[in-house]
């Protein structure tokens, strides 16, 4: 037995001990906060209007719906492609399409809108080959940007989730049912999507709810005619300042998430997969069937097209300037410049609150390592105890996942009513920013690591004891090992979360401690050329450390596991 | 192992510390710190900070979560407890409501005497005028030099077919005001201009011209409108009277003038008065009065200009001269009573959408 | 003294008693080979020795001293699992390495005892490969390797041969068989196979409904299986259910007459009107010849199987009971057979 399976079994049979710390972390600096907040909210005067509810929360279901069907739609080839194939470039492939999750909303819609915007690159070869005057591709305002930016956002969920549970998913049961007269077609939906449901509803889920709880990307790429519940939430308390209403949208939101959690734990029972811990690349070949090398061929330029070219799009608008054209409507002035980057160096208005770039990737990169910390622990112990079936067990996931519907704003809200005037004010106590991001982060971390958790044959550990491991020894020498790749899958997901999120952190974050999305916000509200510049400059900065944050971690688990 | 056991101290410990009771920090032997709740657009050069710090021996430590509705809410939220001795940003949108929730402690600046009466006025004893912008429609000189289009002088001219488009391919982009401050400023201007009676009246025809409504200023500024780095398709858009300034100060190459220019012809533009106010609970009331004085003078007024792209209230305040060059401020901007704001505002903007956006 | 000693285990398996009241030893130098159906609770009385599992009660001793408190890392036993449990992360030579490492043995003695514990088991060549390249017969080398390596004062094999081929299992048993003859390291082997059991046990223990009903040298209980359960769970088949009807001379009415067995010696023969089991052992049995001294069974060749130096007869008893013999030579099936019993070829068992 490792040590903390048996704090299950041995110190106490519910895992009271596993379980409290996640769990003190959900009460203090979720629900308390939380509860907080709506009891002032509905101390306050403000009309509800019952019909102000119903098309926020029809829209809201219906775009996450479509949402997550699009992300599995294309997220399982992909993650079929990198769990079974191997080819060059691989590696890198599945770390760029991790970079979207880091992005905040204002970046995002600014890469969009340089790709696909009125006068997107794409617009401009387009009306440069018809000769067309307007712009033939709308993009901004349509909901059809809403669900491309979650696709550009979550498939990076499926490719993960889905694709560590194939690429453990033995490969002689596809082999077999191929023996015995399957086609390739009928031996996926009759053996490996049968054997994949749970992994796929799982990351399922995830998707869902993060769509569910979109905000950015419908204020800013869906525009005025779409709204989601986060929307509504949004401008009811920050801009009709009716906070009754915003109240009660935030708990219809969170009933919704409870909801739609319950009824998946409920769909999602039954047996686990029959996982096996693999650690090298066992099951994966090199594409040799045309048909192989052309799923692989189309995964990738797919994949390229939807998350790379936007970031390259954006990096580009960081180094070209563009002049506002002057009555030569359609042309654009273009130049190389490396004015942005130099200018972000300098605090040209002798402002209090300029900040060095080098000083909010300090920050951002501080705050996300606490974050990965604080969120892998928890998520791990977490894993522990839903190793246990039972009542804690029901409950927990659920419990879990709430923070995801959690309005950012109520929730940013509400840590200022719950923690103001204590010791935890934002003022003071710099652990709230990764505390709040951990809430969002340990559902991904209970994910990655539970199934392959679950996975590990218990005389696996049974004999690590006979041959003498203590039970300590025995938890760090065989099962973290093996869990170590799901864990450093998590710790991606973890890190990456903090990195982008921009919504509660606004309300809690230090102005002299901004985060680079905080950073890259300050020199979009201001007009001017160099300030659109300096932002485009800054979200490059963001995706580079970000990129070489996570080639670290990949390269850290090697050194730690010993393996590729 | 021992890594995270000990990470499993420190949050344990962290939990309990959360579960301690809310305390009132406790009073420290160093300087003074006097906290000052803003929104994020506020900004303020180093050497201001320090002249305010070195001649009261007082630390400035500045709070800012969002924009002005959420740092207003913030105040709101935490009166029973503040977290700050001054605040700063609330406009003439909000202020009815900042003073019905009685969050501010009275007091009239001796500073105040020197102001112009539109300034003045509504303050209840309790809050101070401290600088202002106006919500303009901004556009796109060349565009217009190029097809020698004349520039609309009115609100009514925009209704003209002369600036129309296809519908949502018009030459004006707007925000919604359920969503952002200077979409909320530019819908007062027309009811201002329109009565409660006529403005609804006004967007129709306004959507029939195909006026394009985006969520936020950062969408209308950089992507739909044409003279910005964004290269939009409309040559107009509701920004501030100041942007041409910050568009000639940002630009990436010297300009000789700005791109941009507003239209602040009598009527059209709505005026926004930002105000300082004391936290009620302060412990620090007579630093927080000093603060409140040196925001009016002209040391601070006059940096603002250049830090927050607004005017100072302070007539004595020199403005920069390249503010004086390329900002504009309106004529004679629309005017409506923070208390009827305050009472109509959810009305209004939920018959707006209605009109506009169903 | 024996090393180790099992006393009076019990162990509940949910609600249901799975050991009840359990004893037997182990003597240094021996192997015993504990032998019962699958869900018996075999395996449960290695992981109870192992310290895997706590017993409800009882009590393990080794070399006279309890060692219920003792945790499972610092018994040092040796188990070796029935899905062999070999780390995948590690290499062969580190899977064998493990326990060496977990006990802190200085580097040098850990690569020279693997060393040795790959030769021993005909693996050298194998220590860089990865484990999950392995063949099943090579993975069990290799859970052998690991187990020995840090020489345990106790090795508990649990079916280690299950899951591998016959022949393949055949030359392992033989392997296995020499190496623990060499290492001299006591062992208990568990198994539900007969063969594997005659091959490779000193003594046999048979469990049973949670007891174990028989214990004893090899040979013994082949002779005297203590029970009809025994018997057949040993693959014996001439089972004939009758009555006694005398108990000087033995006799007990069967379907198939009078038959006239000998008791085990020292076992108490039951009152006349008992329900016994005989057991016809069918070893020197006589096939159609006429011994008038003799009890006769008759019956009909069922089923004649050639198995290379000998015959094995399926006869059809009178009582239904298919009896199987080994023979020298072949019968016409459907012949009609009378076997001549002489009195060491018929034993009483008990019910």
């Amino acid at each position: 037995m490792s040590i903390l399976r048996a704090l299950h079994t041995r110190v106490n049979r519910s895992g009271l001990l596993l379980w409290a710390l996640p769990l003190a972390l959900l009460v203090v600096f979720f629900f308390y906060p939380l509860f907080a907040i709506l009891r002032v909210m509905f101390e306050h005067t403000g009309a509800i209007f019952i019909s102000d509810i119903w098309q926020p929360l029809g829209f809201t279901f219906y775009q996450a719906l479509i949402s997550t069907l699009l992300t599995i739609l294309f997220g399982l080839p992909a993650a079929y492609v990198f769990s079974r194939f191997d080819f060059a470039g691989k590696r890198l492939m599945r770390m760029l399409t991790m970079l979207p999750f880091i992005l905040p909303t204002v970046v995002t819609a600014a890469a969009f809108n340089s790709l696909l915007g009125p006068r997107g690159w794409f617009n401009l070869l387009l009306m440069k080959l018809t000769g067309s005057a307007t712009p033939p591709v709308i993009f901004l305002n349509t909901f059809g940007a809403i669900l491309i930016a979650h696709v550009f956002y979550n498939i990076a969920i499926i490719i993960r989730v889905v694709g560590s549970a194939w690429s453990q998913l033995d490969p002689r049961l596809d082999h077999s049912a191929r023996v015995l007269g399957a086609s390739p077609w009928r031996s996926f939906w009759q053996v490996t999507f049968p054997l994949l449901r749970r992994p796929i509803l799982s990351a399922a889920l995830l998707v869902f709810l993060f769509d569910f709880a979109s905000f950015g990307v419908v204020l800013m790429l869906g525009g005025p005619s779409f709204q989601t519940l986060e929307v509504a939430i949004y401008s009811q308390a920050l801009h009709y300042l009716n906070l009754p209403m915003a109240g009660l949208l935030s708990l219809i939101q969170l009933a919704c998430t409870l909801l739609v959690t319950l009824v998946y734990g409920s769909v999602n029972r039954g047996k686990t997969i029959p996982l096996f811990p693999r650690l090298r690349g066992e099951g994966t070949s090199k594409p040799r069937a045309p048909w192989e090398k052309g799923i692989v061929f189309l995964t990738i330029t797919f994949l390229f097209l939807l998350q790379v070219l936007p970031l390259l799009a954006l990096a580009t608008r960081s180094f070209v300037r563009l002049e506002a054209d002057r009555g030569q409507r359609g042309g654009v002035e273009t130049g190389l410049t490396l004015e942005y980057y130099r200018e972000l160096f300098v605090n040209r208005s002798q402002s209090v609150f300029y900040v060095p770039p080098v000083q909010a990737i300090g920050n951002s990169l501080q705050y996300a390592a606490v974050t990965t910390l604080i969120s892998c622990v928890a998520g791990t112990l977490l894993a522990y105890a839903m190793l246990k079936k039972g009542a804690a067990r029901r409950w927990l996931d659920p419990l879990v996942m709430l923070p995801f519907g959690a309005s950012a704003v109520t929730l940013g809200l509400g840590f200022i009513v719950a923690f103001s005037g204590s010791s935890l004010a934002g003022a003071s106590f710099p652990w709230l920013v990764p505390l709040a991001h951990s809430l969002i982060a340990m559902p991904f971390v209970l994910r990655a690591v539970q199934p392959a958790l679950a996975s590990i044959p218990v005389s696996l550990l049974q004999s690590a004891a006979v041959l003498g491991a203590s039970p300590l020894r025995v938890w760090w020498e065989v099962e973290m090992k093996l869990i170590s790749r799901a864990l450093i899958s998590a710790a991606l997901f973890s890190f990456t979360i903090s990195l982008g999120e921009f919504g509660a952190t606004t309300f809690i974050a230090r102005p002299d401690n901004p985060t680079l999305p905080v950073a890259i916000f300050r020199y979009l509200s201001q007009p001017g050329a160099m300030n659109f510049g300096q932002a485009m400059a800054m979200s490059t900065i963001l995706i580079l450390v970000c990129a070489v944050s996570l080639a670290l971690l990949e390269k850290f688990n090697q050194f730690l596991t010993g393996m590729d | 192992m021992k890594t995270s056991q000990t990470f499993v101290f420190a949050l344990l410990i962290m939990v309990l510390v959360a579960c301690s009771p809310a305390s009132t920090p406790t009073p420290t032997t160093g300087p003074v710190t006097l906290t000052v709740m803003t929104h994020d657009s506020f900004a303020v050069s180093e050497d201001v900070v320090s002249t305010f710090e070195e001649q009261y021996d007082v630390t400035l430590v500045f709070l800012k979560s969002g924009d002005t509705g959420a740092a207003l809410n913030r105040a709101v939220l935490t009166k029973s407890a503040p977290e700050a001795d001054v605040f700063y940003g609330v406009d003439n949108t909000f202020l009815s409501r900042a003073i019905q929730e009685e969050i501010f402690e009275p007091y009239t600046s001796s500073a105040l005497a020197g102001l112009p009466d539109e300034f003045t006025g509504n303050l209840a004893g309790v809050v101070t005028p401290i600088d202002f912008g106006d919500v303009c429609i901004n556009y796109d000189r060349a565009w217009f030099a190029a097809r020698g289009l004349a520039v609309p002088q009115t609100l009514q001219d925009l209704s003209d077919p002369d600036y129309g488009g296809a519908e949502g391919q018009g030459l004006l982009v707007v925000e919604n005001p359920a969503t952002s401050s200077p979409g909320m400023a530019f819908l007062l201007a027309t009811i201002a201009e329109y009565g409660e009676d006529g403005y609804l009246d006004y967007w129709r025809s306004l959507k029939a011209n195909g006026v394009v409504v985006v969520n936020d200023w950062e969408t209308a500024y950089y992507t739909n409108f044409s003279a910005s780095s964004g290269q939009g398709l409309q040559p107009m858009v509701v920004s501030y009277a100041s942007s041409p300034a910050a568009e000639v100060i940002y630009a990436s190459e010297p300009l000789t003038e700005a791109p941009t220019a507003s239209i602040i012809n009598p009527n059209t533009c709505f005026r926004q008065i930002e105000y300082a106010g004391i936290l009620k609970g302060t412990r620090n009331l007579e630093l927080a009065q000093h603060f409140i004085d040196f925001m009016l003078s002209p040391r601070f007024q006059e940096d603002m200009p250049l830090q927050m792209f607004v005017y100072p209230v302070n007539p004595q305040a020199v403005i920069p001269e390249e503010f004086v060059r390329y900002a504009a401020s309106a004529e004679e901007p629309a005017v409506l009573d923070p208390v009827l704001i305050a009472n109509r505002r959810d009305q209004w903007i939920r018959a707006w959408s209605e009109v506009m956006l169903k | 003294m024996s090393r180790l000693e099992v006393i009076d285990l019990h162990k509940d398996y949910e609600n249901n008693p799975l050991l009840n009241g359990v004893s037997f030893f182990v003597d240094s130098g021996e192997t015993l080979c504990l032998l019962g159906s699958s869900g018996s609770g075999k395996s449960t009385i290695l992981r109870i020795i192992a310290g895997i599992e706590t017993p409800d009660s009882g009590q393990v001793l080794w070399q006279g001293r309890d060692i219920n408190a003792v945790p499972v890392y610092r018994r040092n036993f040796g188990l070796m699992f029935q899905d062999y449990a070999l780390f995948p992360h590690l290499n062969v030579a580190e899977n064998v390495a493990f326990g060496l490492r977990m006990q802190r043995f200085p580097q040098e003695k850990v690569t020279q005892s693997v060393q040795q514990a790959l030769e021993q088991v005909n693996m050298t060549a194998f220590a860089e490969r990865r484990v999950t390249d392995l063949s099943g017969g090579e993975q069990q080398r290799i859970a052998l390797a690991r187990a020995l390596a840090a020489s345990p004062q106790l090795l508990m094999l649990d079916e280690p041969l299950a899951a591998l081929d016959r022949s393949l299992r055949v030359e392992l048993q033989e392997e296995l068989r020499a190496l623990l003859h060499e290492t001299g390291i006591p062992a208990i082997y568990v198994t539900h196979d007969q063969e594997e059991a005659i091959t490779l046990g000193d003594r046999l223990a048979l469990l049973h409904d949670g007891r174990i009903v028989q214990c004893g040298l090899t040979e013994a209980v082949f002779h005297y299986p203590a029970n009809r359960w025994v018997a057949e769970f040993l693959g014996m088949t001439g089972l004939l259910t009758g009555m006694i009807s005398a108990r000087d001379p033995l006799t007990v009415q069967t379907e198939c007459g009078e038959l006239h067995p000998q008791s085990i010696p020292g076992a108490a023969v039951p009152v006349t009107g008992s329900t016994v089991t005989v057991l016809v052992k069918p070893v020197g049995l006589n096939i159609g010849l006429d011994d008038a001294t003799a009890d006769v069974l008759n019956g009909i060749v069922e089923d004649v199987r050639f198995l290379g130096d000998h015959y094995r007869v399926n006869i059809r008893l009178c009582s239904g009971t298919i009896f199987s013999v080994p023979t020298a030579t072949a019968f016409p099936v459907g012949d009609q057979i009378n076997l001549q019993l002489s009195p060491g070829d018929l034993l009483l068992l008990l019910e």
